[in-house]
């Protein structure tokens, strides 16, 4: 059975803002916790209007409101941020208190979009476009250490990469 | 946001340092070995730094949720993982919780795990240690010298031609096998 999934593609700046709009406290990990005293101004709120988020009337539409609510008091978060260069992209799931409905919130050059409910395998499949999709690796490597001897660790590997990459560049540099 | 797990012998806000010990234990266990210009990776780890010569994307995963008594963000087991990727098949998962753990992984067991990991961070903690990453070659090497091939072909008592794995007839001649 398809459920339908509300989108809502907002500014960064207009996070807190939506804040506003649902009562009560934002917990610590609410997307929507702003710092500073933000106001609903009429370029915005014709914004969130066009976003589908307030009514003709600036009202809030009852799915949104169901979606700013959970933001606002999620119980738990998990999140994957993928860089490839300069480009970065941010998904960040939100759950309410009881484990169950979920309500992603999308950072990308294109700006912000909530997703209410999420779904899991089309941002999964998503990502497989990025990550590629192989059961294939080419080596394996699988060891355990404590924190500094994970540091030394990666430092060596780092240092030796860079030497190797020199070498390319600079033939009198030898590994 | 990022929930990182700290060892217990880190406080919180200290920069952690390396010294010469660390090296010392690494070299003991045989995963870095000295040289006249340092340390360098030790020959079964070097294919690792080769292989992540340019690493092209890193995936970062984090958790959290809210503990019930004081409403302050809780830590996960599992913290902070960093997913280095170079290429398709050159992916690591640096898993940075009270340990820190290196692990290769292919992208089919790392996309399998973000699905555990997106719908139920506390599950995916466990479900990491169970993902091992494949074995590059297989354990038994296959022997591929023309002496073992001819001895595992079979071929038509007829024409005598090379006959495919399971045919009932010779795809050559048509003679029933």
């Amino acid at each position: 059975m398809d459920t339908k999934q509300n989108r809502y593609k907002i500014t960064q700046d207009a996070l807190g803002v939506l804040g506003t709009l649902v009562p009560g406290d934002k917990n610590v990990i609410s997307p929507l916790r702003s710092s500073d005293s933000p106001r609903m101004t009429a370029p915005r709120e014709s914004q969130l209007k066009k976003a589908g988020v307030l009514t003709g009337k600036g009202a809030l539409f009852p799915e949104a409101e169901a979606t700013l609510s959970l933001l606002a008091q999620p119980g738990a978060f998990a999140g994957i941020r993928i860089s490839m260069g300069a480009r970065i992209m941010e998904h960040t799931l939100f759950y309410g208190p009881k484990a169950g409905r979920g309500v992603v919130l999308s950072a990308t050059s294109d700006g912000l979009e909530i997703c209410d409910p999420v779904n899991v395998d089309e941002l999964v499949d998503w990502l497989g476009q990025f990550t590629g999709n192989s059961f294939f690796t080419h080596m394996t490597y699988l060891a355990e250490f404590d924190i500094l001897e994970g540091l030394a660790l990666a430092a060596v590997i780092d240092l030796h990469r860079r030497n190797v990459m020199r070498s390319y560049a600079d033939p009198s540099h030898t590994v | 946001m990022a929930v990182v797990k700290r060892s217990a012998d880190i406080k919180e806000g200290e920069v952690p340092r390396i010294d010469g010990a660390n090296l010392t234990t690494l070299a003991d266990k045989g995963h870095i070995a000295p040289g006249n210009d340092g340390y360098s990776p030790d020959k079964k780890i070097e294919p690792l730094a080769s292989h992540f010569l340019k690493i092209d994307k890193i995936l970062t995963l984090k958790a959290g949720k809210l503990t019930k008594a004081n409403n302050e963000l809780d830590h996960i087991d599992g913290g902070s993982m960093y997913c280095l990727s170079a290429g398709v098949n050159d992916t690591m998962i640096i898993d940075t919780s009270d340990k820190v753990r290196f692990s290769t992984i292919s992208t089919a067991n790392l996309l399998a795990y973000l699905r555990v990991f997106l719908r139920s961070p506390e599950r995916a903690e466990k479900l990491l240690k169970v993902i091992k990453p494949k074995p590059v070659l297989p354990e038994k090497e296959v022997d591929f010298s023309e002496e073992s091939v001819k001895k595992k072909t079979k071929f038509c008592s007829e024409c005598g031609q090379a006959l495919d794995a399971g045919a009932r007839f010779c795809a050559d001649c048509g003679s029933k096998i």
